[in-house]
């Protein structure tokens, strides 16, 4: 008897230890898993609002001038006539042409990393959502968003290390992902594509997301139906597609009314009535001095100047002439910008897109498209000028002096948000010449490699498919 | 002093005690030689009773009257036991053995003996770790076992050290070894056992020896048993230990503050003379105190002259020796350990309580720990037995800080702040400030009122000042642990026994740290306090199945067992500020919060184990073992793991062309293979990771109000354990019938799979731009040796001498990351992982002072085309180079005991040959002017002054970059330590004897690290494996004196 009873705790015990179920148990708990991100609608968003926040803060401490989205548009901001960086400071390599020729350089490293960061996390949201148990309707919806966000990573990459869409389409772009990364998978990189395929990509993702996205959202920092139209307009203004985009921009900026507030708010208003767009800063959330903002205004870094040649195109009463003359030291003779204003406890939102930004692309479109529309053109852009200065006369202009104003009217209005002249410059293949202002002269070619950056030496050195005969001249 | 009263008035109480007496005698021979044994120690069991044999063999004892047991030993031959009973003659033939030999070495799973081991094992005996006063037990493994590094790298008592057993098996992962308390994994704080409950601490170095332990055990295993009660009345065990400690080494020398004073003045007007500024001199005359900001010479305006002397009259004010002002001169450290052992047939008890206090020597550190244990065993019926181990520790450790780069760490402090500062506030002409109590006012150089005057702004480490600081903030570590055991073992159809254990450990770790609201860090937030608690509660349950069986010389033992181990830990936070009322450091009285953070992590491992030993008429062992490891943190497809390993010994000497060798005693050969497993994958951060398999998608990325997660990178679902592979040869051999004997081993360890990054396509838009995974091999290579031998063993005079030398090697045998730079190392294939790669210095230039690196020519592509072509003086156009290993090329220890008649002496000296350590706490201290105010070495006074000086020191000025990293700062990291010397008395017997109630009394003196012989004044040689250092407090040496009772 005494022998049977141990013997049967023994066995007992055995099968105890041995059963699988036991090591099972363990589930992490500090951070969530990803049966747990794609189980619930709410899980879901919460994904997307960690990847909105991704968009504005990536570079955690690498170096104020390289915090994500807000880096990319001062970079644009420098880099063109109307802007001048004489003091060594930051985005100083970026205004003297340096940052380019640089294969490991911060913004080449930058820019690729997190848009191919970005386009896997909504690769990955792409792929759980159309596993998932949700609703087709529901399912749609979170793809389109993924969708969206994908397109504009994918158009900041081909715009940043692929020639201008109007150099031609068999350019060489850069690699496509529609897949998640897996372990597998990791170090199996893609060829580039041209830029026609990469280009199709961006429309097929922009397209998707318009026609399955509604009006509505979960706050102003997230896509929905109009920013994806407003995507979709300077997509296809990059492409010289000029009936679309009057029609995108048209449909994008309904609802978004012309609120000219923030020329003396400081512009770190989300909630603005023309800001279809942004990328929200709470004072809790913040970048601290890689804020976009901590380079304009002086309170914490040396601000960028503005051209003198871009300050006389403003009248006295127009309400974005932000300008005051230094007037002292050695950069006497360049401008200051209120536009943009560094909050003391940092608490400023970025904009990322506005409604005015999309009556200046309706009305190029629109002139571009002459005939008929150029007098539409006309009364549109008159419009704007009207809201921003009450003393604003119309111009009369037509034909390539309508374009003109219409291409000023763009550096008046969207001056420190993106260029825009530079970019301008680039969409349009044209190349440019600084003038006597600035310190560090820049005279571009069409076409000059110097609008681009190189493919990172990282990539080339982690990718197969990419060696040095592919890289940007 | 109290206690030491006390223990004279119980030895007056017990003189008067005695008890009747009687006596018994016999004759000792030698079973074999049939000769009369002389010098064999006769010893009533139990008791400091006994006599040795005389010259005819014969001996005569005074005995208890109700008898009890006699215990013969002799080196060389077996102990023997004999129960009185009512007889007054007993004689006793002995015979011959390896009495090391047939010594109990705890092992994996079960006991073993030197003999019939097979593996790789080192034992230290729980006497060894009594001797020395460490506070954490693993301590005393330094220079005790071969193979095994032990790095003590703080002065803060309480402080675990560094253990290494055969060298650094990973790069990425953890390298700690395996910690077994009486058989189960501890994941507690070591320094909660106290000494005095070790009966014995075992290392398992080879496959062999841990493979039952598979994926745990890649790092070693070390395994710690508890002492036990044995058959016999109960004895009572006294021991109290009282000493004073300080720092084993000695600060750096730093120039006064009449010196420092004067090197400002000269770095000023070289810069001067660099910038072409006319009348250097005078330069530097007007702009010292600007620099300095104080003025220790009192209300005299430049004290220095142009000419760069002193001005006439000047006198120092203060010259502060901050080493004075932050450390204790003495710390007390004092240690009672009270036992009560023994036990019938069927019960068995051990009973320990002990309590430490040991003070720092920075002001307010210390470790208190109390600690009591119950070790019971049971006989339940003939077949049925029971354990129960129980102990509960409680400590409590002050710990300001003392390493590391936070302006708090008072080391820092000391080597960073020259003597120019005061401790104290000092009014703009130099006179000391008070407060309306009439008390000084601590310095802390930030201008508090804001007046902008002299004596006011310290340009170095300012809002700070450790010597207020430390004494008004609180850093306390508590720490609660408790452990439960029980056992039941039943024997079975004659051969089984089957067994069952259960063990819980609880360990709370409870960390409170008070900022002050007068200055410092937390002076703006009015004080703050943070509060963490983490709660590790881990079980291990173990069912287990053995039969024994012989089948004439065939000897089999079987083990079959299943375990399942389980660990929790539960983590707690808080950080709140605003703390105005004094003493009043609980949340409840602060304004607001800060932070609140708690996470949970847990971990479970299931196991299947098997091990077959066998033998074949004790002469020829094999031995097999595996185990089966399942464990939550690889994934399902991942997590079986199965580790092997086989072994096999021959006793040659028993060889019958060996046995008759009158020289040769014992000659054992040992091999062994086998793998072992390391699962301790690590986060970036250096925390555990317990699903590193699991993709997983990190909070905190939030939107205004929202809440927002984000991938947390790519994990590798096929990760997995780093594999070690072993393999060991080894010789156990004595001579002279074992007077001298010794064990050596060869070994090699090779880690494949190493855990770690590899680079993923960067276009693949990975978080982080890799994926951890199993790539990378390392291998370590060693050669161990050990001697001992009893040199002189008479009756009156035994003198044993031990020592043991570790040979060990590292190389990166597969590196697909290609190379690393790792700070001062670089890691590629074919380097060790100690290798340092940094700037070579050239010494300083004799035309301008300036200090000059070498550099190497090189091609358009950044090739190297000539090695060292030329020297530079620009730091950032420097090369780097191999330039040496932090590893040391030997180490090992020497013990030495002797015994005259009542007298016992012996020592422990540890030692390290070779290797190099890169001191930046001594070159920040050669900063050479480069930082206002910051104290200087001595060395300094060597400088380059004027052209044609001949010197290594570079001239002093703003603009040099003298100090930066370089073979200057690397030296020579060979150095001995004489770890323990201890001298002590036992009143002899006779005396003894006449009360019946003491039965033994040992008075001794010890002294802990009292000489340690380095080739650097100011450093202590132990500072880290990677052979650099962070601003330590230097290890303590303490002087004791103690008493041993047993009644």
């Amino acid at each position: 008897m005494k022998n049977t009873i141990l013997l049967f705790l023994i066995i007992a015990g055995f099968v105890l230890s041995s059963c699988d179920d036991f090591v099972d148990e363990p589930k992490p708990t500090a951070s969530v898993s990803v049966l747990d991100a794609f189980g619930t609608k709410e899980a879901v968003e919460a994904v997307f609002t960690g990847t909105y926040r991704r968009i504005r803060q990536f570079n955690d401490g690498v170096g104020d001038d390289a915090e994500a989205i807000g880096a990319i548009l001062n970079t644009w901001n420098v880099k063109g006539n109307d802007f001048i960086r004489p003091q060594f400071d930051w985005f100083v390599f970026e205004y003297r042409y340096q940052d380019n020729t640089n294969e490991s350089g911060r913004k080449t490293n930058l820019i690729w990393n997190e848009m191919y960061e970005i386009i896997n996390t909504c690769n990955t949201i792409v792929a759980n959502i159309e596993e998932s148990d949700f609703s087709n309707a529901d399912k749609t919806a979170f793809i389109a968003e993924a969708r969206a966000i994908r397109g504009m990573a994918y158009h900041h990459l081909i715009r940043e290390y692929a020639q201008a869409y109007v150099h031609g389409t068999e350019n060489p772009g850069v690699p496509i992902y529609l897949e998640p990364a897996t372990a597998e998978n990791a170090n199996e990189g893609n060829p580039r594509s041209t830029v026609g395929a990469v280009y199709e990509q961006i429309v097929e993702d922009l397209l998707f997301a318009t026609e399955n996205l509604s009006g509505a959202r979960r706050a102003k920092w997230a896509i929905n139906k109009n920013v994806a139209d407003g995507l979709l307009a300077r997509v296809y203004l990059y492409m010289a597609d000029y009936e679309k985009a009057e029609q995108y921009a048209n449909s994008a900026r309904a609802g978004y009314d012309l609120d000219a507030s923030e020329y003396t708010n400081g512009f770190q208003d989300i909630n603005n009535s023309e800001w279809m767009w942004g990328a929200p800063q709470s004072n809790n959330q913040t970048l601290y001095y890689g804020s976009f903002a901590s380079f304009w205004d002086g309170s914490r870094y040396t601000p960028i100047f503005a051209n003198p040649s871009l300050v006389e195109e403003f009248s006295e009463t127009d309400v974005r002439n932000t300008f005051t003359l230094q007037g002292s030291g050695p950069y006497a003779d360049l401008y200051r910008t209120s536009k943009f204003v560094a909050a003391a406890d940092f608490g400023e939102d970025l904009v990322l897109m506005r409604s005015a930004e999309m009556m200046l692309i309706e009305a190029e479109a629109m002139a571009r498209q002459g005939g008929a529309k150029e007098a539409a053109a006309a009364d549109l852009l008159f419009e704007l000028q009207s809201n921003r200065d009450e003393n604003a006369v119309a111009s009369g202009n037509t034909g390539q002096a309508l374009i003109e104003e219409i291409l000023l009217e763009r550096r008046k209005e969207l001056y420190g948000e993106g260029g825009p002249d530079y970019i301008d410059f680039r969409r349009l293949g044209l190349g440019f010449t600084r003038d006597e202002n600035h310190t560090v002269p820049i005279s571009l070619e069409s076409g000059d490699s110097r609008y681009i950056y190189p493919i990172p030496q990282a990539e080339l050195d982690s990718n197969d498919e990419i060696n040095e005969s592919d890289q940007n001249p | 002093m109290r206690k030491i009263l006390l223990t004279c008035f119980m030895l007056v109480f017990v003189f008067q005690a005695w008890a009747q007496n009687r006596t018994v005698s016999g004759t000792v021979t030698d079973a074999e030689s049939g000769d009369t044994l002389p010098g064999v120690n006769v010893l009533v069991k139990g008791t400091g009773n006994g006599v040795n044999t005389d010259i005819d063999g014969n001996y005569k004892l005074s005995v208890p009257e109700e008898g009890g047991v006699l215990v013969f030993s002799f080196i060389g031959m077996a102990t023997q036991e004999v129960q009185i009973g009512n007889r007054s003659v007993i004689d006793l033939s002995m015979q011959p053995d390896v009495q090391q030999l047939s010594e109990v070495v705890v092992v994996a799973y079960g006991q073993d003996s030197k003999k019939t081991l097979t593996g790789a094992v080192s034992s230290v005996d729980g006497g060894v770790i009594q001797k020395q006063q460490v506070e954490s037990v693993t301590k005393a493994l330094q220079g005790t076992t071969p193979g095994v590094n032990v790095i003590s790298n703080t002065g803060q008592p309480g402080a675990n050290p560094t253990i290494r057993i055969r060298g650094q098996a990973s790069i990425d992962s953890g390298n700690d070894p395996l910690i077994v308390v009486d058989g189960s994994p501890y994941n507690g704080n070591i320094n909660t056992i106290p000494n005095n409950d070790i009966e014995s601490i075992s290392v398992l170095k080879d496959a062999s020896a841990a493979a039952l332990y598979g994926s745990r055990a890649g790092n070693g295993v070390i395994l710690i048993t508890t002492k036990s009660g044995k058959v016999g009345k109960p004895t009572i065990d006294f021991r109290a230990v009282t000493g004073v400690s300080s720092q084993a080494v000695d600060q750096y020398e730093f120039v006064d503050a009449g010196q420092a004073m004067r090197l400002e003045w000269e770095t000023l007007r070289n810069d001067a003379v660099a910038s072409d500024i006319e009348n250097p001199g005078q330069y530097a005359t007007d702009g010292l105190l600007a620099r300095v900001g104080y003025n220790p010479y009192g209300d005299i305006g430049s004290p220095i002259n142009p000419n760069g002397d002193l001005v006439a009259g000047a006198e120092l004010l203060w010259d502060t020796n901050w080493e004075d002002a932050i450390l204790t001169e003495t710390a007390r450290r004092t240690d009672y350990n009270l036992s009560i052992s023994g036990g019938s047939e069927n019960v068995k008890y051990y009973i320990g309580g002990s309590a430490l206090d040991q003070q720092g020597q920075v002001v307010k550190s210390d470790f208190k720990r109390y600690a009591g244990r119950l070790n019971l065993d049971a006989q339940l019926t003939d077949w049925l037995s029971a354990s129960l181990k129980q102990s509960v520790s409680s400590g409590k450790q002050n710990n300001p800080p003392q390493s590391g780069t936070a302006f708090s760490n008072n080391i820092q402090w000391i080597q960073t702040v020259s003597n120019i500062y005061p401790v104290y506030r000092r009014n703009e002409t130099g006179e000391l400030m008070l407060d309306s109590d009439g008390n000084p006012i601590y310095d802390t150089g930030d201008d508090p009122d804001d007046t902008g005057v002299l004596n006011t702004s310290r340009p170095v480490l300012s809002s700070a000042n450790p010597a207020g600081q430390t004494r008004l903030n609180e850093s306390v570590a508590k720490r609660f642990f408790s452990t439960t055991n029980a056992a039941f073992e039943a024997d079975f159809l004659n051969d089984f026994t089957a067994r069952t254990s259960y063990q819980l450990n609880k360990y709370v770790f409870d960390n409170f740290a008070y900022t002050n609201s007068l200055f410092g860090s937390a002076k703006s937030v009015n004080g703050r306090i943070s509060r963490d608690k983490d709660i590790t509660t881990e079980w291990t349950w173990t069912n287990s199945l053995n039969w024994r069986k012989s089948f004439g010389d065939h000897n089999l033992d079987v083990l079959v067992l299943g375990e399942l181990y389980d660990y929790n830990l539960e983590l707690l936070g808080a950080n709140a500020t605003g703390l105005p009322f004094d003493g009043l450091y609980e949340f409840n009285s602060a304004a607001s919060f800060e932070s609140l953070s708690g996470s949970t992590a847990q971990e479970r491992i299931s196991s299947l184990l098997g091990r077959v030993k066998y033998n074949y008429s004790g002469k020829y062992f094999a031995e097999f073992s595996y185990r089966q490891d399942k464990i939550s943190r690889f994934s399902p497809e991942t997590r079986q793991g199965d580790f092997f390993s086989v072994a096999g010994s021959w006793v040659l000497s028993d060889e019958s062309f060996l046995s008759s060798s009158s020289i040769l005693s014992f000659l054992k050969l040992r091999a062994s293979w086998g793998e072992l497993g390391n699962n301790q994958i690590l986060t970036s951060g250096g925390a555990q990771s317990y699903f590193p398999y699991l993709t997983t998608y990190d909070t905190g990325f939030d939107q205004p109000g929202v809440s927002g997660i984000y991938p947390s990178g790519l994990a590798n679902s096929r990760l997995s354990w780093e594999t070690v592979t072993t393999t060991n040869i080894g010789v156990d051999f004595g001579f002279l019938n074992d007077r001298l004997n010794g064990t050596l081993d060869v070994y090699s360890a090779v880690t494949n799979g190493l855990v770690t990054a590899n680079t993923t396509t960067i276009s693949r838009g990975i978080r982080g731009g890799s994926i951890i995974e199993n790539i990378g091999d390392v291998t370590n290579r060693g050669i161990e040796l050990s001697l001992s031998g009893a040199i002189v063993n008479n009756t009156d005079f035994q003198w044993t001498l031990s020592g043991n030398i570790s040979f060990e090697q590292n190389e990166i045998t597969n590196f697909p990351e290609g190379e690393r730079i790792n700070g001062s190392k670089k890691l590629e294939e074919g380097r060790s992982i100690f290798d340092f790669y940094i700037e070579d210095y050239a010494g300083v230039n004799p035309d301008n002072g300036n200090p000059m690196w070498w550099r190497d020519s090189l091609s358009v592509e950044g090739d190297i085309v000539i090695e060292k072509f030329t020297t530079t003086e620009d730091y950032n156009e420097a090369s780097r180079y191999f330039v040496g290993t932090a590893l040391p090329w030997a180490r090992g220890g020497v013990s030495n005991q002797m015994n005259f008649k009542g007298f016992d002496f012996s020592f422990l000296v540890n030692y390290s040959l070779g290797g190099k350590i890169l001191d930046t706490d001594y070159s920040g201290l050669m900063h050479g002017g480069r930082r206002a105010g910051q104290q200087h070495s001595v060395d300094i006074l060597d400088r380059w002054q004027e052209p044609g000086d001949i010197t290594d020191v570079p001239r002093l000025g703003t603009d040099l970059m003298s100090n930066s990293r370089s073979t200057r700062f690397l030296f020579d990291a060979t150095y001995a330590r004489l770890r323990n010397i201890t001298l002590g008395y036992s009143l002899p017997a006779t005396i003894l004897e006449r009360t019946s109630v003491i039965k033994s009394l040992r008075i001794f003196f010890t002294g802990d690290n009292l000489l340690t012989f380095f080739g650097r004044d100011g450093l202590d040689p132990e500072q880290s494996l990677q052979g650099t250092t962070n601003s330590r407090s230097s290890v303590f040496k303490t002087f004791s004196g103690g008493v041993e009772i047993r009644l």
